[in-house]
């Protein structure tokens, strides 16, 4: 079809999430103390501790929002590798918004700081749409740029001018206390920002499946010359969903502040836009998929954290383990596996187009 | 201090700021040529910087230091490639699996061998400066030009080198013919993915020096310490029209971008954060001009 | 002994489902130049595919002087001496003439380092041995389209192949090339070497082939002396002398009515490397009129189409339908302004492959599919439901257009831009393709029904049998002009249309302004 196909099949899904499951043990028999302790820490203990569980169901929210932006994107084949920068400058207009607000109803703050991240990240995603639209840049390349420009700028507002004096944090100052969302499993962070996000995904899956903006979207990713041939003018669908994925990224960053962290501290992200085009591509752009991509994402999270406190180790194994996700999940034939005859001439009878069809 | 110094130690730090930006601009320059956008330089680069800083340390040795970043990168370079042309997996997620395999693992094993997730600062040989006390006596120019450190000069050689694999050698031939008409390459009897598969490998490998010339000249690896540099490599070698030549200069600007910016910082105190975005800003009005320009 | 011979070589396309050759044969004599011709689909290609070694049979055997071989892949066929040169050249830009002529044989010195030097002096050895002009030194980028054709044969004669093989050769050519491509054969000829040239273009092919074996239908017709056969002859023989099986009836009358079409000195310059692309065209079609376009393929048909689709802009001149300029974005054939437009690519513009026959449908025309943004499920099933019966499309509205089988995927393609009510203007490229004849006849009732209902029908096709079955006026194109513009009735042959159509003929009078649509 074109260079930037995505896979759609489901031995690759079982082979992906296998091989990032195989690399956690090795990752804990290496790099930990004891691979006992370690695998329970790593592999259980997210289930059973109220603690971990919660903030593993925490995490869920801001990856799900995130991974509708990235869905919005996908489907409508743009590359938005700027998830980072809009999920901080949305995050920075929610926290500044709220604080502004300080004393009004916190119905009324939610909705004017969710509203100020959305408008923040769907500007940050659009600029990109807008260069691919006007001057032809590669949106994958110019979205990386305006995000780490944007991340930086953030790291200097926060540190600088919006920088709480009386913390030795280096954060803003913190959102009004009747603004944080009522948490729901203490310890844990887990807040109502959960639902706020189903929500947000509901939302999203009836656009991106019901409406016919949606419908346009995907079809102008799906194929362009067929898009064209109906008479739709494409050149919007390289904007508005670049905006939209933006948007979305600005909500989750909100999400992540408004239920978590109370204020903006630098680096909070840790990388969620990236983590978020896993889920993605895990879940293959299905909206509702997104939910157990997202549980799966935040369960291997929460272990390492799990394993990093009790046993020591790095938490950045995840990182290797989200690499390990990306370099299979596209994959079109699966390593060790010679495609068998049966499976082959199945496909050579069941779906045309493997390859082949445009 | 005159403004002829001034302008002659901005020069001799953006060529030594050029130094790794032109290494990874080279290794790119052969997967662009073979027809494939190398997002993973950065994460390439970064592999380089650690394992080559980790390897001078432990043999005390800058020369093995060096192998051991670019045989880092270039194995990193070949899971990636491989699973891209052989598992027919999209470039641009493996190329994201490039990049973020490559500062967590260098992250786990950091704490593993040093103990540490930060900054790694220890003794490893300071690269020699051979030509300080002969030409580099001359006045300016000899500051300039001839008061760098080896690695400077080594990737000079290297980018001239490649120049030379990449016009006259048959394998530079193959490759960019893979990249221009992969159909006819494969109507000739030879396989194109083999052609590709060299090329990300040997972009691995001048990623690998790349990163080793970012940590060995400053005795320390720091964390995300390529900050970017990959991508900037990528914009320098499409503006310089996937020539070698034309891409070393666009590196050069960047570089003077970089030092001026640096320059710039101490004089007036600009904060870091702005200083760190100046290349990225600088890649972006440049990419967004040069497209333009090139569709009118 | 024949330096060459196919017998019996049956092909089947499983993805088509088309025999491509049934018994073909071919014999060639060493030292000829032979002309392998037929009408677009009849096998010419396919046949000397498996003769370069990149088809396989499905039966039947090749034997190169005398023995019997199988080549599994063009380097075997090489190996016996045989070459062929592709319609869409193989050049690679970046290399130079002499890179290009030597890819894959570079002489080196050491550490696998080109010597460039014995590149040039073996490549330009090579040209000046066979009498080409060729500069060797040149990039392939700056070459002309002849000069590229040039470094393809050189190609193969530096492979030590003696039996070329030709594709369409001289589609691309401008006339001037054309002469010294002839002489160059002509030396190759002298110095030993068989040539086979793939060809519909009667009038060339009797200046420069010794002999020429006819094909049609995946079937070999007969061998001929150049000499001893006409270009009419042959013509006829090409297009076929046989009654067209299919519907035979002017059912409805044609019913004037006023301009809606029109293409006012239309001319596309350069496209795809193409000399000629377009050349001055003035068409225009009324209401309740049928107006047929046919060519031969490269001579400008699919250009004339991706204008009036809107994907192409002309260089000069212009298109406006119902007195404005071409809409730049289509309407859904059934609303008001709307154009019905069946594409010649069915897979990749006509269809989208990975959604279902209602999808398909429903992206027509969104702003009645979705009242108030959200889809109107009712009115989809039964817009859908009324497309497909059309036609009788072999699917629910639910099946994946990727699991449709192609005559399908045409039918529910026509079914969409023919349903009710028709649009004012049709455009309708290659519609017979992939049809059963029930199917057909069926198509072609409805599309002198919508005529008869005041539609004007462009009706663009390489098939001559549909061309005349259906229009009212036809236009022939031959190299991106116009070389005739009749009127359809009992003086109208196939042999006159491939007359007209390869050249022979030029019957074109309406220069501008003239050219129009003649009301008598």
């Amino acid at each position: 079809m074109n260079k930037r196909a995505l896979g759609d099949r489901g031995g690759t899904l079982v082979f992906t999430i296998s091989a990032a499951l195989l690399s956690s043990c090795l990752l804990l028999l290496f790099f930990s103390e004891s691979f006992f302790d370690s695998f329970l820490l790593f592999f259980i203990n997210p289930l059973t501790n109220r603690y971990y569980l919660g903030n593993m169901i925490a995490f869920m929210a801001p990856l799900i929002v995130a991974g509708l932006g990235i869905a919005f994107a996908f489907e409508s084949h743009n590359f938005n590798l700027g998830g980072e920068g809009q999920l901080y400058s949305g995050s920075l207009a929610a926290v500044l918004v709220a604080i502004a607000m300080k004393g009004k109803p916190a119905a009324l703050i939610w909705l004017f700081s969710f509203a100020a991240a959305a408008a923040a990240g769907g500007l940050i995603g659009a600029l990109s749409g807008f260069l691919k639209r006007r001057l032809a840049v590669d949106e994958l390349i110019s979205s990386f740029l305006v995000s780490s420009i944007v991340v930086l700028l953030v790291d200097f507002l926060v540190t600088g001018p919006f920088q709480d004096p009386f913390s030795n944090f280096q954060a803003t100052r913190a959102i009004p206390p009747a603004a944080v969302l009522p948490k729901i499993l203490p310890p844990s962070s887990l807040s109502t920002g959960i639902f706020v996000a189903l929500l947000v995904l509901l939302v999203g899956k009836f656009v991106l499946e019901r409406t016919r903006f949606g419908f346009e979207l995907r079809l102008c990713g799906a194929n362009k010359d067929f898009a064209r041939y109906a008479g739709i003018d494409e050149g919007v669908y390289a904007l508005v969903p670049m905006f939209l994925s933006g948007a979305l990224h600005g909500i989750a960053g909100a999400l992540m502040i408004f239920g978590s962290y109370g204020r903006l501290l630098r680096g909070f992200s840790s990388g969620v836009g990236w983590s978020a085009i896993a889920v993605a591509l895990i879940a293959r752009n299905k909206p509702l998929a997104l939910v157990p991509a997202a549980a799966f994402y935040a369960y291997l999270d929460s272990g390492a954290k799990s394993v990093m406190i009790g046993a020591g180790a790095s938490p950045e194994i995840v990182g290797i383990i989200q690499a390990v996700i990306f370099l299979f999940i596209t994959a079109a034939r699966l390593p060790f596996l010679k495609p068998p005859a049966l499976l082959a001439a199945h496909r050579r009878g069941g779906k045309a187009g493997d390859r082949g069809a445009p | 201090m005159t403004w002829l110094d001034t302008l002659g130690g901005i020069t001799a730090s953006a060529l030594e700021a050029m130094t790794p930006l032109l290494l990874a601009a080279t290794g790119g320059l052969f997967t662009e040529l073979a027809g494939m956008l190398n997002i993973a330089l950065e994460g390439l680069m970064l592999a380089g910087a650690f394992f080559g800083f980790a390897a001078a340390a432990v043999s005390g040795s800058l020369l093995l230091g060096i192998l051991a970043g670019a045989l880092a990168s270039s194995l990193i370079a070949w899971i990636y490639g491989s699973a891209t042309l052989r598992l027919k997996a999209n470039v641009f997620i493996t190329g994201l699996a490039a990049n973020i395999f490559a500062p967590s693992v260098t992250a786990v094993l950091s704490a593993a061998w040093f103990g540490t997730r930060s900054v790694v600062a220890l003794a490893v040989p300071e690269p020699a400066r051979p030509l300080q006390t002969s030409l580099g006596r001359i006045p300016v120019l000899g500051g300039v030009f001839f008061s760098q450190h080896s690695l400077v000069y080594l990737s000079w050689a290297l980018a001239a080198g490649a120049a030379v694999i990449i016009y006259r050698s048959v394998l530079g031939t193959r490759i960019r013919a893979t990249g221009a008409r992969a159909e006819a390459v494969a109507a000739a009897g030879f396989k194109p993915d083999f052609y590709k598969l060299s090329a990300i490998i040997i972009s691995g490998f001048f990623c690998g020096i790349a990163g080793a010339s970012l940590s060995l000249p400053l005795g320390a690896y720091v964390p995300n310490m390529s900050s970017g540099r990959g991508w900037i490599a990528l914009v320098a070698i499409y503006l310089g029209n996937r020539r070698p030549g034309r891409t070393a200069l666009a590196c050069f600007v960047f570089a003077l971008a970089e030092s001026f910016s640096n320059y710039a910082q101490g004089q007036f105190g600009i904060p870091s954060e702005f200083i760190l975005a100046i290349p990225f800003a600088a890649t972006l009005i440049a990419l967004s001009l040069g497209t333009s320009a090139k569709n009118e | 002994m024949r330096s060459v011979e196919l017998v019996g070589i049956d092909k089947y396309f499983p993805s088509s489902g088309t025999w491509a050759l049934i018994q073909a044969r071919l014999s060639l004599n060493p030292g000829e130049i032979h002309a392998v011709v037929g009408e677009n689909g009849a096998g010419k290609t396919t046949l000397m595919k498996i003769l370069a070694g990149l088809e396989r049979p499905d039966s039947g055997q090749i034997r190169i002087r005398g023995r019997t071989v199988e080549f599994k892949n063009p380097a075997e066929a090489t190996r016996f001496g045989i070459g062929m040169v592709h319609q869409h050249f193989m050049t690679i830009p970046g290399l130079n003439a002499a890179e290009n002529i030597l890819f894959g044989a570079e002489p080196r010195t050491v550490f696998g380092l080109l010597d460039k030097k014995a590149v040039l002096r073996k490549a330009a050895d090579c040209a000046a041995g066979y009498g080409f002009s060729l500069d060797v030194r040149r990039n392939a980028e700056s070459l002309s389209v002849g000069e590229r054709q040039q470094v393809e044969i050189l190609r193969l004669l530096q492979k030590n192949c003696d039996i070329l093989i030709l594709d369409e050769p001289t589609s691309v050519l401008t006339d001037q090339e054309i002469r010294s491509f002839f002489s160059v054969l002509r030396q190759l000829k002298a110095s030993g070497k068989t040539i086979v040239i793939i060809s519909h273009k009667v009038g060339e092919i009797k200046k420069i082939a010794d002999r020429l074996s006819v094909m049609k239908d995946g079937r070999f017709l007969g061998e001929y002396k150049a000499t001893d056969i006409s270009n009419h002859a042959l013509s006829d023989l090409i297009m076929g002398e046989y009654e067209s099986p299919r519907l035979k009836a002017k059912a409805f009358p044609p019913r004037p009515a006023p301009t809606i079409l029109e293409i006012k000195n239309l001319s596309l310059h350069k496209f795809k490397r193409k000399a000629h692309a377009l050349r001055d065209i003035n068409l225009s079609v009324g209401g309740g009129e049928i107006l047929g376009i046919c060519a031969l393929a490269n001579n400008g048909l699919s250009e004339l189409e991706d204008l009036l689709a809107g994907r192409l802009k002309p260089d000069e001149g212009g298109v406006f339908f119902q007195g404005r300029p071409y809409p730049k974005l289509r309407k859904a054939p059934w609303l008001d302004g709307g154009i019905a437009y069946v594409p010649s690519d069915r897979i990749g513009r006509g269809s989208c492959s990975d959604r279902s026959v209602a999808e398909n449908i429903v992206a027509l025309d969104r702003g009645s599919f979705f009242p108030h943004g959200l889809l109107d499920s009712a009115k989809a099933q039964a817009r859908t439901l009324k497309a497909i019966q059309v036609l009788g499309v072999k699917a629910r509205p639910e099946s994946k257009i990727s699991q449709l089988s192609g005559g399908n995927i045409q039918k529910m393609i026509l079914g969409r831009e023919l349903s009710e009510p028709p649009a004012k203007l049709c455009l309708l490229c290659e519609p017979g393709w992939g049809l059963d004849y029930a199917s057909l006849r069926r198509t072609y009732k409805r599309i002198l029904e919508i005529r008869s209902r005041g539609s004007a029908v462009v009706l663009i096709s390489s098939d001559i049998d549909e061309i005349m079955e259906l229009s009212d006026r036809i236009a022939v194109l031959h190299k991106g002009g116009l070389t005739g513009l009749v009127t359809n009735g009992p003086g109208i042959t196939k042999s006159k249309l491939g007359a007209l159509m390869m050249g022979l003929e030029n019957v074109y009078s309406g220069s501008r302004g003239t050219a129009g649509r003649d009301h008598e």
